[in-house]
């Protein structure tokens, strides 16, 4: 026992003992709910007794009219909202990164990150406002630079892009943290020879500071391919409506509809298992990419 | 609708007041019990109103006594806010008391949670099969529960113990009744709702109808007249072109509030419910021609700018924020909207006079609006107890003190303390009449004609004391009860009354959990029609209604249709 303690591992092992075991209740024993979605599920037969219908759930989910759509906007609004998620962080970082007054730049990274802290269902109430074309103050701006209104909300055409930029403005302030505490590992002695080598500013990000996050910048982009079937539930229940379904509706909503109406539990589990799946896959190859890219590991 | 409907449930349910709490008993380790003893035959036989059912058997037991005591398990939900006296509590109280003493029955809780967590924990007590002797479910759960056999068959028990009482309010409406019955057994009792609160009435600014100088609406075209009036003839007189005629949400019909059901109504069209057709086949009322007609009126409103060009967006929260910025003059909505969300609209506006009207129709026959048969709580007894009659003689004994002759000595013993200490909270299950608010508009109009409350009671005091604060102090937040319950004729609850007596109900006729294809194609259909409806309101062809009822039928609608028909003809 005392060697056991005296080795430095045998201690962290006691230590990582409680999480393995919250780990192992909270996530590895629901995984047997997984044949939930084999099942035609009765909950008053339970896991055990209910009858199995091999792929019965996923053909019924396949089957379903609009399956396609839903699956296609779901994928179209997740991978728009990676690909912003990266971008505009990362630059807004750079640009912050350059100005001088730390005051400034402190104030305008906490107001950037505000968004962050609000709910979706409080958004959403504000957006509808705010986004409206009759009284919403964006068409009143947009008509004072000569354009004409546009329903945000209520036009299928551009509701997609309308949750991509208010997704992005909510959490781009998070990303912008993360970059920037990535710059304050770039070594400053390369600037200082830069600077004597004559490189202006421009050049200096582009050569010192891009290279430096990308790895950062790589990492993110990779843990986030996971995240392809989530197109972002809260938001978009909160500011859809019937008149966007053909754009807006996405999985995790036709799954809280159909399980709301009509208390489906093994069609559910059969998408949650499916998106699970593509999930995983994903996160490997991402993974495979960010240990080969950014020299990332885990194990 | 989803911000809001947790506020509306709320006050719905405030405002009907019957909460019905329930208690169920644990099978577990009593199975010697004393169950099998015999029930007293000192039968009271005092039953002085007697008056009910003819047809009723004698009932002459029904107040009998278990001797020696039976002990009976249950469980419930309970209200939180609940201030117990010294000594009290939910195991030991006047009604525990008194069902030892009066009915020899001893009731244990197993548990007791927070009426907003009741049905997640009997669902787990239901996954486990660790039932208590008597409970209360849902309806899905009931037949659920009903279909695996877990339940007893109360017919016999009823029909040898039911009082004459209990008989008038599980009786009063037969569609009601049947909801508590499985495949023609009686097999749960549970507090039937009134048919007619559930239809619309017209809320409409009686300010702003003066101001326009119209006259309250005797058909649909008045209705669209004041819709028109109410946009175009600045009804607030602010000298902006900043109202809207009539008031929707993007979920069109349903919420009871800003709900096009009542406008519907007036077409004779059925949103959301079953009906039988001219040959008597049982139809879905969205897909009728008459639904074509509805929308076509809301197209040429929408192109006149009567309603919202934003409604598609806007939810019943939204709308309620419109209201109660003075933007909205008129909805279609159910009696409790001066609770929420008129109310706030006379907060902010005093001067804002909403008052309820009948629903109308476009031609000779009277508007009918729809129901549906709702039970609120099934009661229900293990099939595992020995005594199921026990129920009946506790849902005897809960109207007899809130509403029988007792009542009228120990209505402050049981029901509402002098100090308005709401007792009927700590009853095993709670009961009342289903014209309790109409009686309520009865006695509290008159009281506050006669600005005497002499006599009054509990629930219909407290009425009419908030209703005189109201015509006295003129304090919005009062004014709801004079509005829905104090005014007589012009009472909110007189026009439900209406309802009833001009046979202005029609019920739904299918009722209970879904069909197997519902369980299917429900959420594709119901998202198809909303989309449907809304960009045909917005000015997309009428043709496209056409279309979607031809896809309804293919989608599953024959197949929802044909299990709908066979349901009904089993029952």
């Amino acid at each position: 026992m005392g060697d056991f303690f005296q080795n430095r591992n045998g201690a962290l092992h006691v230590m990582i003992f409680p999480a393995v075991v919250l780990l192992f209740v909270f996530s590895y024993v629901p995984l047997f709910g997984l044949t939930i979605a084999f099942q035609k599920y009765n909950i008053f037969k339970g896991i055990f007794d209910s009858a199995w219908i091999g792929f019965g759930n996923f053909r019924f989910v396949l089957s379903l009219p609009d399956i396609y759509q839903v699956l296609w906007n779901t994928f179209y609004i997740a991978i728009m909202k990676i690909a912003a998620g990266l971008i505009v962080p990362v630059a807004f970082a750079l640009l912050l990164n350059e100005v001088r007054s730390v005051l400034f730049k402190k104030t305008v990274q906490t107001i950037v990150y505000f968004p962050y802290f609000l709910s979706w269902v409080l958004l959403g109430g504000i957006l509808i406002d705010i986004l409206s074309p009759s009284t919403g103050i964006v068409n009143d701006i947009m008509a004072g630079l000569g354009f004409k209104p546009v329903f945000f909300l209520g036009d299928a055409s551009v509701f997609p892009y309308v949750l991509v930029a208010t997704d992005t403005w909510k959490s781009f302030g998070f990303g912008t943290i993360v970059y920037l505490a990535a710059l304050t590992n770039i070594d400053q002695s390369q600037y200082e020879a830069s600077i004597i080598d004559g490189a202006s500013r421009w050049k200096q990000a582009l050569y010192i500071t891009l290279p430096g996050i990308l790895p950062t910048v790589i990492l993110m982009a990779t843990l986030s391919l996971g995240g392809i079937l989530n197109a972002g539930f809260d938001q978009i229940f909160n500011l859809y409506s019937p008149i966007v379904y053909r754009t807006g509706d996405i999985i995790d909503t036709m799954v809280y509809r159909m399980g709301l109406v009509d208390r489906q539990y093994g069609p559910a589990a059969a998408i949650g298992f499916f998106k699970s799946v593509v999930s995983f896959v994903l996160i490997v190859i991402s993974y495979k990419l960010a240990g080969k890219f950014a020299n990332y590991r885990i194990f | 609708m989803r911000k809001s409907g947790g506020q509306k449930l709320l006050f719905a349910s405030l405002c009907l007041c019957l909460i019905i709490t329930v208690a169920a008993c644990s099978s577990g380790d009593n199975s010697a019990k004393e169950s099998d003893s015999a029930i007293s035959s000192e039968s009271k036989a005092s039953n002085a109103e007697g008056t009910a059912q003819a047809s009723a058997p004698s009932n002459a037991d029904a107040d009998s006594k278990y001797d020696p005591p039976v002990e009976i398990t249950a469980v419930r939900g309970i209200n939180g806010n609940y201030k117990f006296n010294e000594g009290e509590s939910y195991d030991n109280n006047v009604w525990t008391q008194a069902y030892e003493q009066e009915l020899g029955i001893k009731l244990k809780y197993k548990w007791y949670v927070d009426n907003t967590q009741y049905e997640q924990k009997i669902g787990l007590d239901i996954a486990s099969n660790d039932l208590p002797d008597l409970f209360s479910v849902n309806s899905k759960d009931f037949n659920n529960l009903a279909e695996n056999g877990m339940i007893a068959d109360l017919t016999e028990a009823y029909n040898q113990y039911a009082s004459p009482l209990l008989r008038s309010v599980l009786e009063s409406d037969l569609k009601s009744f049947e909801a508590l019955h499985y495949n023609g057994k009686l097999m749960a009792i549970g507090q039937p709702g009134n048919l007619g609160e559930q239809v619309n009435v017209i809320w409409i600014r009686k300010d702003w109808l003066d101001n326009v100088g119209l006259s309250a609406p005797k058909t649909m075209d008045d209705v669209l007249q004041i819709a028109d009036a109410f946009t175009t003839k600045d009804p607030d007189r602010n000298g902006k072109n900043d109202t809207f005629g009539l008031a929707l949400t993007n979920q069109l019909f349903g919420g009871g509030f800003a709900d096009l059901a009542g406008f519907a109504y007036g077409y004779h069209a059925y949103p959301n419910i079953w009906i039988k057709d001219g040959s008597g086949k049982i139809v879905y009322g969205n897909v009728q021609p008459e639904m074509k007609t509805v929308l076509e009126k809301l197209q040429n409103m929408y192109k006149q700018g009567l309603i919202d060009p934003e409604f598609g967006v806007k939810d019943g929260g939204k709308l309620a924020e419109m209201t109660t910025a003075g933007k909205i003059g008129m909805e279609y909505g159910a009696f409790w909207n001066p609770g929420w969300p008129l109310g706030d609209s006379k907060k902010a506006d005093p001067k804002a006079e909403w008052m309820p009207y009948t629903i109308v129709s476009v031609d000779g026959n009277p508007a009918v609006g729809a129901a549906t048969v709702g039970i609120s709580g099934f009661i229900v007894a293990n099939n595992k107890f020995s005594n199921p009659e026990a129920l009946i003689k506790l849902a005897n004994f809960t109207l007899e003190k809130g509403y029988g002759k007792s009542a009228e000595t120990e209505f402050s013993k049981f029901m509402m303390s002098e100090d308005g200490k709401q007792l009927f909270d700590l009853a095993f299950m709670t009961m009342a009449p289903t014209s309790k608010n109409i009686d309520i508009m009865h006695k509290v109009s008159e009281a506050v004609a006669k600005k005497d409350g002499a006599g009054l009671r509990g629930e219909e005091k407290s009425t009419f004391e908030s209703a005189m604060r109201w015509l006295e102090h003129k304090d919005p937040a009062n004014w709801v009860h004079y509005n829905v319950f104090g005014s007589g004729d012009q009472s909110a609850m007189a026009l439900i009354e209406g309802y009833s007596k001009n046979n202005q109900i029609k019920v739904n006729e299918f009722y209970g959990s879904p069909t197997p294809t519902m369980v299917d194609k429900q959420a594709t259909l119901a998202k198809l029609e909303s989309e449907v409806f809304t960009k045909i309101i917005m000015g997309g062809s009428l043709n496209e209604f056409d279309d979607f009822v031809n896809q309804w039928h293919k989608l599953g609608g024959d197949e929802m249709t044909n299990e709908v028909n066979e349901l009904s003809q089993r029952n």
